[in-house]
């Protein structure tokens, strides 16, 4: 009857033993230095290019106000959204995460971000050297949230040698939506024994993540300056009736099986890349991929084409990847200085460059004034329009929406009801703003009362 | 006096050693049992019933809960893409569960009815289990892409046929398809259509259907052979046979299959999710309750309101699971009870 107390013995001593190993993994102390960690959402060339500025920060050997040199521990993890916001929730956040502009507004909302003001003000950073867009992008609810790590802004890429092809001058894009329409038919190859697309000119379903702002290259907004949305803006109507009539050109079933039937962004069965699609809204990213996928392909770049006269001004949607500090980090002043280089002009620059042995993000920086030498070793071959448009009175971004998230969604989910010919233009948009204020209305009320709680928590603490 | 003195001693000893072996035993038991017990208590007794609170309360995750009263309650009355959610996953329960019952019990009786070889049958219906439903997902968005997809590509020929007659039959049709597209008729875009998509869902589901034919095979093979001699004796046929032997005596496994099925169909999260690229499309109809639960919690942060709809979801499968139990009285056969 031993035998089961030992065995017993045992398998606590094991499950013991596993507990006391299993701690987080600390890196080795080093004497005289102070360890932070940084989550990055991206994998692949661009979280290298990330991996790789932070190892130049660490390099240079930056010391905090107690002396100690700061180590930053750079990880890689998918979904870090999701994941730092329940590590925030937990209570050990990393010290800087890296998200996309478009999680601000809700992630400060709820309180899961730290304000940079007065880190901006302590330091004197001078935000004047940014693009104002990139500043603005970075502000809400007149706080600042973040700095830029990698901006973008989206333009029209244009197959040259399917213009040939199709009689068109591969040196002149489409400057109005009439013309894109024009060209876009003239482009379409459609086999006539079967009846099978063969190729698209163009379709506003490819690749599908700027649907919300179609009705901006129309006129219209989504947002007007009351706060309230703006979604069945007649502007916007007319951009999702533009959107209608590809289904009626080429027919709702042959258009869906032509999408399903091009591949993932990322792989030679894109639909540019392919050659499938002669003209794509994208953004200054898709030059690496090209150039990874099929570099052989000659395209040309330009500011897509709207449907008024932007005087010269023209419509772009700036996207931007930020670094962040989250709420509750522990090593605030030693991430902050991991910000302070990243927006340095060398650690911006080492980061969005392009160079020849694959290194850099291949994007553009936020700031007004770029080195010569930067710009001429970058190997997107038409950089300059990319920053031209961030300057653009028109150029413009997700909106500053708590739950864009689901805006998006919901977005998404008209678009294909309408340009399927499922729904009018009309009732889908009268539709989405109807659900989208009253959500909006609600989402506000939430934020009040959670902000009151907080208050009145914090004045509970205070006393 | 030595027969008192000596009784005594004894039935405390025996007492207090019986008290001591079943302690003894007890305190073992509940040590083995202690990892299950802290672990079913921590990971889901405790969520189980905080959630009933935080049903009542906006919860962000990140800040303290608010109460809030029925308030979440409320809202979702009157969310409407709630109730669609709530329909979609109605309907593709009503779809599976009998379809996918059907099918592998028809699977089940034709591997039966197989004398040789049965273990092969077997083997080649249990094996989709063994295919993550991740990689399964992936195949069957292959099988259903409505550009270069296997089952479109046996549809087609159909679909030709059907419009050459209609052209032959309405010799104007020919011209008019070439100013409205649509006029045409093609397979269906499956998961990129809206009307398409759910079905198309319910037909893979089908192709998990091997376990569920494997429990009812080892229930098949348990019926008494007498009741077939029996019932031939008395001239019945082979469907009356199936009617009144099989599925009677089989009924214990038909009800649990369908316990199962019914909560495994108001579960379904991965595949939709996985086929959609994470947002429910086209235009909702794949999105059903857990994924809207999850949108809720883990995209909006609105862990409350989140809460609020699982409980709904746990109400339904309750009302679901009584009923089935209800009709169970009736229709199920225990041969061990009176």
């Amino acid at each position: 009857m031993k035998i089961p107390f030992l065995l017993l013995a045992a398998i606590a001593g094991v499950f013991a033993g596993a507990f006391y190993l299993d701690k987080p993994y600390m890196p080795p102390e080093v004497p005289n230095q102070v360890n932070i960690s940084y989550w990055e959402k991206w994998s692949g060339f661009e979280g290298e290019a990330m991996r790789a500025t932070i190892d130049l920060f660490n390099a240079k050997k930056v010391k905090n106000k107690n002396g100690q040199v700061i180590h930053c521990r750079y990880l890689s993890a998918s979904q870090v959204d999701r994941k730092s916001i329940l590590a925030i929730a937990a209570g050990s956040p990393p010290d800087l995460a890296g998200f996309w502009s478009f999680n601000l507004h809700a992630f400060a909302d709820m309180g899961a971000l730290r304000p940079l003001d007065d880190l901006i003000a302590r330091d004197k950073f001078d935000l004047e050297r940014y693009i104002p867009v990139f500043v603005d992008m970075a502000q809400h609810r007149g706080k600042m949230w973040c700095l830029p790590t990698t901006p973008a802004t989206t333009a029209l890429y244009w197959n040259k040698d399917m213009f040939r092809a199709a009689g068109l001058d591969p040196e002149k894009p489409p400057r109005t939506i009439e013309e894109l329409d024009a060209m876009a038919e003239k482009l379409t190859k459609i086999d006539p024994t079967t009846g099978k697309m063969e190729r698209l000119g163009f379709i506003p379903a490819e690749p599908g993540w700027w649907h919300w702002a179609w009705g901006y290259y129309f006129g219209g907004k989504l947002v007007g300056d009351d706060g309230k949305l703006t979604v069945d803006d007649p502007k916007n109507i007319e951009a999702f009736r533009w959107v209608t009539k590809f289904a009626a050109r080429y027919g709702r079933e042959k258009l869906l099986a032509f999408k399903q039937g091009i591949g993932a962004f990322d792989s030679p069965q894109n639909a540019f890349m392919s050659q499938r699609v002669g003209m794509v809204l994208q953004g200054v990213w898709m030059a690496n991929f090209i150039r990874f996928h099929n570099p052989h392909l000659e395209y040309g770049c330009a500011p897509f084409p709207t449907a008024f006269d932007n005087k010269g001004q023209p419509v772009t949607v700036a996207e931007m990847d930020v670094i962040t500090i989250p709420r509750g980090a522990k090593h605030v002043d030693e991430a902050w200085e991991v910000i302070k280089f990243i927006n340095s002009k060398e650690g911006m620059e080492f980061l969005c460059g392009a160079r020849a042995n694959n290194g850099g993000q291949g994007k553009q920086t936020p700031f007004k004034d770029v080195s010569p030498e930067w710009l001429a070793q970058h190997t997107h071959p038409h950089l300059q329009v990319f920053i031209d448009q961030a300057k653009s009175k028109n150029a413009v971004y997700t909106p500053k929406l708590p739950l864009w998230d689901e805006f998006r969604v919901e977005m998404n989910a008209v678009f294909e009801r309408v340009w399927l010919g499922n729904d009018t233009p009309e009732n889908a948009l009268k539709y989405l703003q109807h659900r989208m204020q009253s959500k909006l209305d609600t989402m506000n009320a939430v934020q009040k009362r959670r902000d009151a709680a907080e208050q009145a928590e914090q004045k509970a603490g205070a006393n | 006096m030595p027969c008192r003195s000596g009784a005594t001693p004894l039935s405390r000893r025996n007492k207090k050693r019986g008290r001591t072996r079943v302690g003894r035993v007890r305190w073992k038991g509940w040590l083995f049992a202690a990892p299950w017990v802290i672990g079913m208590s921590v990971f889901t007794l405790y969520p189980f019933c905080a959630s009933v609170y935080y049903s009542f309360t906006d919860f962000s995750v990140i800040r303290q809960p608010i109460w809030i009263g029925a308030e979440n309650y409320s809202e979702m009355a009157g969310d409407v893409r709630f109730w669609q959610v709530l329909k979609n996953t109605l309907t593709y329960a009503a779809l599976s569960i009998p379809s996918g019952l059907l099918l592998s019990l028809s699977l089940a009786l034709l591997m039966h009815s197989v004398r040789r070889g049965q273990w092969l049958y077997s083997v080649v219906f249990y094996l989709p289990m063994l295919v993550p439903p991740t990689a399964a997902a992936i195949l069957w968005l292959w099988i259903f892409n409505a550009d270069f997809g296997l089952l479109n590509a046996a549809l087609q020929p159909f679909y030709d046929s059907a419009n050459s007659f209609r052209m032959w039959m309405d010799p104007t049709l020919a011209a008019r398809i070439g100013g409205d597209a649509n006029l045409l008729w093609h397979p269906p875009a499956w998961f990129a259509s809206e009307t398409w998509a759910l079905p198309a869902l319910v037909v893979m589901a089908m192709w998990t259907t091997g376990q569920t034919a494997f429990i009812f095979l080892a229930k098949l093979r348990d019926v008494p052979q007498e009741l077939y001699e029996a019932a031939e004796i008395d001239g019945a046929s082979a469907w009356q046979k199936i009617r009144h032997v099989t599925l009677p005596s089989i009924s214990p496994i038909i009800f649990f299959n369908l316990i199962m099925a019914i909560i495994g169909a108001f579960q379904i999260f991965a595949e939709p999710f996985l086929m959609s690229g994470g947002e429910g499309g086209p235009d909702f109809a794949t999105t059903f309750m857990p994924q809207y639960i999850w949108d809720n919690a883990f995209r909006s942060l609105r862990m409350g309101y989140a809460c609020a709809m699982s409980w709904i979801l746990f109400l339904v499968i309750m009302v679901l699971t009584l009923l089935a139990f209800r009709m169970a009285r009736r229709h199920v056969y225990y041969a061990g009870r009176n």
